[in-house]
């Protein structure tokens, strides 16, 4: 199996109180070339678990097998997309996109990374600086980035989730056009049913307090998929069903007893 | 176009308005110079070349303690950062001794050094160090954690994600800390030649008192201020401006 997560848990040290758990008993699998969304409320650790999965934090349980072989680092064969767009503000587009070709020769690199803003779109401003550019702009250049270093998988946490809903759109788009032009692997982290509806094969949906999954969906809409075709709008339904209880946990939990529908 | 207009009118006013209350003569010229006479001794001094050594001499001293300070404050201040138990003893240590005025190390500098050159270069070096430490010490432990985490995805660790994330991020820490370092170098150092040993503009000064030519100590003041406000209007306002557009601080203009 290409991705693999296996009985994955993470739970905090709390002075003088029990560990808090973020999620346990977490296990799927991500099959190569695979478009799967992690879908979920705020607090059911989605992001942490990605986390994991890129190697920036450890699980206190459970493990992650990628090839079969164990993640316990961070490294370039998983390419990450924050949801800020983390470019280093001193460098131009271009040297942000080679920021993880050190290992090829110099020209080489700057093709490479040329390459990869033309699958961005934004090839004319190689020698821009990020503060000259939208957000919608740098997001794409993290994009750009996580590819350049032709990752096995592209892990995406809520990378839309600062832009707003016009700039969002386009970006389903071009994320679509950049899967099926590269074949990679996506692993994307979202709080948006149709986000996840519009671009995944798969969607597994967690759930909150604790995180756990709560189901897997294959989606077999055929793409593109307007959002006003009547299986996207009962999918749509129907996950919002499920995760509608999972909400009100959350508000409640936030709002105390103000709360209630 | 509208500032420079709007400065050489406010400083020809300032100038007219000293000559004026010279010509009301309510002091005598030793106790308050006018323009005119210390226009003189500044280009007496220029011509003479008096002023020029002296200023030159200041300048290398200023120089040579302010890059010293900086590379040892940069130094101090990347181990303040990088680990917890200097920043505990060392760092506490630094902000116990930077509260000494720079100038109050003069008399045991001038035992130390014979009363030579390297005095005020060591006092010089005491003003500017302490602001580089407690910048480069900011510096460094603000670098954004997100950039850390984008680098460590790609690859970058060690050494590598030091020379490449963690020290260009703090450059703009680094610009304000040799502002000020110049700063207080500069104020260490005038204060250092009133006692020490000359040639250089503080020293000059106080020879000039001692001959009674108040002209010459306020052409010196003059030459001190512009030297000030050049290294600060053509040196670090624009390198700190470009720094923190293009580091995303400020929009650009």
């Amino acid at each position: 199996m290409f991705l693999t997560v296996s009985q994955l848990k993470k739970a905090f040290p709390q002075k003088n109180k029990e560990d808090y758990t973020v999620f346990s008993k977490i296990e799927f699998q991500v099959q190569e070339g695979e478009f799967v969304s992690i879908l979920g409320p705020s607090g059911c650790g989605k992001s942490t678990l990605l986390h994991i999965i890129g190697g920036l934090e450890h699980p206190t349980e459970g493990k992650v097998l990628m090839n079969g072989q164990e993640i316990s680092e961070a490294g370039p064969d998983r390419g990450f997309v924050f949801q800020e767009a983390a470019l280093m503000p001193w460098l131009s587009v271009q040297e942000n996109v080679m920021f993880g070709l050190k290992h090829l020769p110099k020209e080489e690199a700057k093709q490479v990374a040329l390459d990869h803003l033309k699958l961005v779109h934004l090839s004319r401003f190689a020698d821009s600086y990020p503060h000259e550019l939208s957000g919608g702009m740098r997001q794409r250049v993290s994009i750009a980035r996580a590819l350049a270093m032709n990752p096995n998988v592209l892990l995406m946490d809520e990378p839309f989730g600062a832009l707003d809903e016009q700039t969002r759109m386009m970006m389903h788009k071009e994320l679509q056009d950049i899967w099926m032009k590269t074949k990679k692997t996506i692993l994307f982290i979202t709080h948006n049913i149709r986000e996840a509806i519009q671009l995944s094969d798969r969607i597994i949906v967690m759930g909150t307090r604790p995180g756990r999954i709560m189901k897997e969906i294959t989606v077999d809409i055929p793409r593109p998929r307007p959002s006003t075709h009547p299986d996207f709008i009962q999918l749509e339904t129907e996950i919002m069903d499920q995760l509608s209880g999972e909400i009100s946990k959350v508000m409640q939990e936030e709002l105390g007893y103000d709360y209630s529908i | 176009m509208t500032i420079a207009f709007r400065r050489i009118v406010f400083f020809g006013g300032l100038l007219l308005l000293w000559e004026f209350v010279f010509r009301l003569q309510l002091w005598t010229p030793t106790m308050f110079p006018g323009p005119v006479g210390v226009a003189d001794a500044l280009f007496t001094g220029l011509k003479e070349g008096t002023l020029v050594l002296a200023t030159l001499n200041s300048m290398k001293r200023l120089l040579l303690g302010f890059v010293i300070a900086v590379i040892i404050g940069t130094l101090i201040g990347v181990m303040l950062a990088k680990y917890k138990w200097a920043d505990e003893t060392i760092g506490s240590l630094v902000i116990a001794l930077q509260s000494i005025p720079s100038i109050v190390w003069l008399p045991l500098a001038m035992v130390w050094f014979h009363f030579s050159e390297k005095a005020i270069i060591f006092v010089v070096i005491l003003g500017g160090m302490w602001s580089m430490i407690m910048n480069m010490r900011m510096g460094f432990k603000n670098v954004q954690p997100i950039l850390i985490k984008a680098a460590k995805t790609m690859g970058s660790t060690g050494f590598d994600l030091f020379r490449r994330v963690m020290i260009p991020a703090s450059i703009p820490y680094a610009i304000t800390g040799m502002r000020l370092s110049w700063a207080f170098a500069w104020r260490a150092l005038m204060a250092g030649e009133l006692i020490g040993p000359g040639p250089g503009l503080g020293y000059m000064l106080i020879f000039s008192r001692d001959m009674g030519n108040m002209n010459l100590v306020v052409a010196l003041m003059v030459i001190i201020a512009v030297i000030g406000a050049i290294m600060d209007y053509v040196v670090f306002q624009p390198l700190e401006k470009k720094v923190l557009t293009r580091w995303g601080f400020e929009k650009a203009a």
